[in-house]
């Protein structure tokens, strides 16, 4: 809460600052070249040039989660990974309270019919990952955490323009293993 | 009533700190200070300089002015380097997050690249530092391939000038040659940087219709702090009417010449020059929202800032544990109320100047302010 009072007193001394014609950090207006023209089929991802600022791109992960008969899962975490993460299906490498409050921070779990929705904006990637966990111990069944390599195809670039380059919408059947 | 300084009416406030701005200027200071008050406390990791390397391929003049080059000091390696970084990236947006490549001479370092890639992809944009001897056209393009963000080239004057100040006869030609190159782009965001010394203030006028000849629509001018090979030298220290007469110059032509855009250093709080030679009010962010990591894995703010203010290492300790909990004489400035700063009636809006021109017994060095009051009188 302390952390939300100082961002909104952040963004009311910025916005009155603005009002009165002050820039309150660096300026990089004057450094902006003129904007290519936008590229609805960008080339490989190793060719796409950084033009000025980041690409970015909107992903829209949704679907189901069941076990081995077709009933929905209740409860189990899922986590699209930030590619800079060392990971398998049951560890994430680096300092583990870090990884604790980053995977909380990040996830949304199931409902009761096994349904879940992950939206997140990053990088123009090729795949993306999703991490499946069950972390409800024997509520809802225990199953095998799962690490999933999704290919990011078939993005919408209908809106895609300068740095943002388009959506990917996915949905997934994924089914659980019993441990 | 124009709100704009200098246009329509001016109302002008003499407040209990005894001098005398724009009731704009005093309001855009004060919020200024509440700001910098909240970004104290909540200390977002802006900016993070990689001090990659201390090799150099020159031998400026003030070169030693920020730092103490021990060219002894081997390279950090990369991956080193990178699981420092990837020990923020769970808890920050890296978007917004920029990394600033230093040295040395940055573009020493043939793995720069494999570098820049690796922080492209973990979604940090990232930028160089660079005195443009090694900038061919190749070079540009792979970093350009690599997700460079932006550059920028250090040029301190016309020919003679400039080569005087690095010690290098064909330092000028190259660096001009890269400024050309980025000048014929408009996918990487770049500027110049020059030292003003007294040896080229009295052509800046001359070098500004150069730098816009050559298609440089950005430019930053520097001071040299009294440190290291600088802090004898009279050959690079301006007095303080050159100094004033410094920012004169930068003031006319923000206000008069379009063809480029000129700032003062971000350095020294400038009383009523305040917002009116760069785009913002002075404050110093080093461990705020800047930090750096050295070419030894010492954890600091500002690369500039001397290193008995160093937090830790990236050998010894986390460092988004080091960036959240330690800096607190970076975030607290009250220990530099002392000396000249004590009774000093904008201390409200300074807190001490930049904590690079402190020396190593927490002394500071030299202030701006009172060089221009000084000047004044």
């Amino acid at each position: 809460m302390k952390i939300k009072i100082l961002k909104l007193k952040d963004w009311l001394i910025l916005s009155l600052m603005g009002l009165m014609g002050f820039s309150s950090c660096h300026s990089t207006k004057e450094l902006t070249a003129p904007e290519p023209e936008p590229k609805p089929t960008p080339k490989p991802r190793e060719e796409i040039r950084l033009m000025y600022g980041v690409p970015t791109m909107d992903y829209h992960i949704s679907g189901r989660v069941k076990d081995a008969k077709g009933k929905p899962v209740e409860g189990v975490a899922i986590n699209m990974l930030e590619r800079g993460l060392n990971a398998t299906a049951d560890t994430i490498y680096g300092d583990q309270d870090n990884i604790r409050r980053y995977l909380k921070k990040n996830e949304v779990r199931t409902d009761s019919q096994g349904r879940f929705v992950v939206n997140a904006q990053d990088l123009p990637r090729e795949s993306v990952r999703v991490l499946v966990r069950d972390t409800d111990g024997k509520a809802n069944g225990e199953y095998k955490n799962q690490l999933l390599e999704v290919p990011v195809d078939n993005v919408d670039r209908s809106k895609a323009n300068g740095m943002y380059q388009g959506s990917f919408i996915k949905v997934m059947e994924i089914e659980l293993e019993e441990r | 009533m124009s709100w704009k300084s200098g246009k329509g009416y001016r109302l002008r406030i003499t407040g209990y700190v005894g001098e005398v701005f724009d009731f704009r200027q005093r309001v855009g200071l004060e919020l200024q200070r509440g700001l910098r008050k909240n970004r104290e406390r909540l200390h977002p990791l802006r900016s993070l300089f990689w001090e990659c390397t201390l090799r150099c391929n020159m031998h400026c003049r003030h070169c030693g002015s920020d730092c103490r080059v021990q060219p002894e000091v081997p390279d950090m390696p990369a991956e080193d380097f990178l699981k420092a970084i990837d020990s923020l990236t769970p808890h920050i947006d890296p978007h917004k997050t920029f990394i600033i490549i230093t040295g040395g001479e940055a573009l020493l370092r043939n793995d720069l690249e494999v570098v820049g890639l690796e922080l492209y992809r973990r979604g940090y944009p990232w930028g160089v530092v660079t005195n443009g001897y090694l900038l061919d056209a190749r070079r540009l393009e792979s970093l350009m391939e690599a997700g460079m963000h932006s550059i920028t080239v250090s040029l301190d004057g016309l020919q003679d000038e400039h080569n005087w100040l690095r010690q290098h006869d064909g330092s000028f030609g190259k660096a001009t040659e890269a400024i050309r190159l980025l000048a014929a782009q408009n996918e990487v965001l770049w500027d110049v940087v020059t030292c003003v010394n007294p040896h080229n203030i009295g052509q800046l006028a001359v070098f500004k219709d150069y730098l816009a000849g050559l298609g440089v629509r950005s430019w930053r001018l520097f001071s040299i702090f009294p440190m290291g090979r600088a802090a004898h030298d009279p050959d690079l220290q301006l007095t303080d009417k050159q100094y004033c007469g410094l920012l004169d110059f930068i003031m006319a032509c923000r206000e008069n010449d379009s063809r480029i855009h000129v700032s003062y250093a971000c350095e020294g709080f400038l009383g009523d020059y305040e917002h009116k030679v760069r785009d913002h009010f002075f404050y110093c962010r080093s461990g705020v929202e800047v930090a750096s990591i050295r070419c030894n894995g010492a954890i600091s703010g500002c690369t500039s800032v001397r290193s008995n203010m160093d937090q830790g290492s990236i050998y010894t300790d986390d460092l988004w544990n080091v960036w959240q909990n330690r800096f607190q004489n970076m975030r607290d400035r009250s220990w530099a109320h002392k000396g000249q700063c004590k009774s000093c009636k904008v201390w409200r809006y300074c807190e001490g100047n930049g904590l690079h021109l402190y020396d190593d017994n927490g002394e500071l060095l030299t202030c701006h302010y009172h060089r221009l009051t000084a000047n004044q009188q």
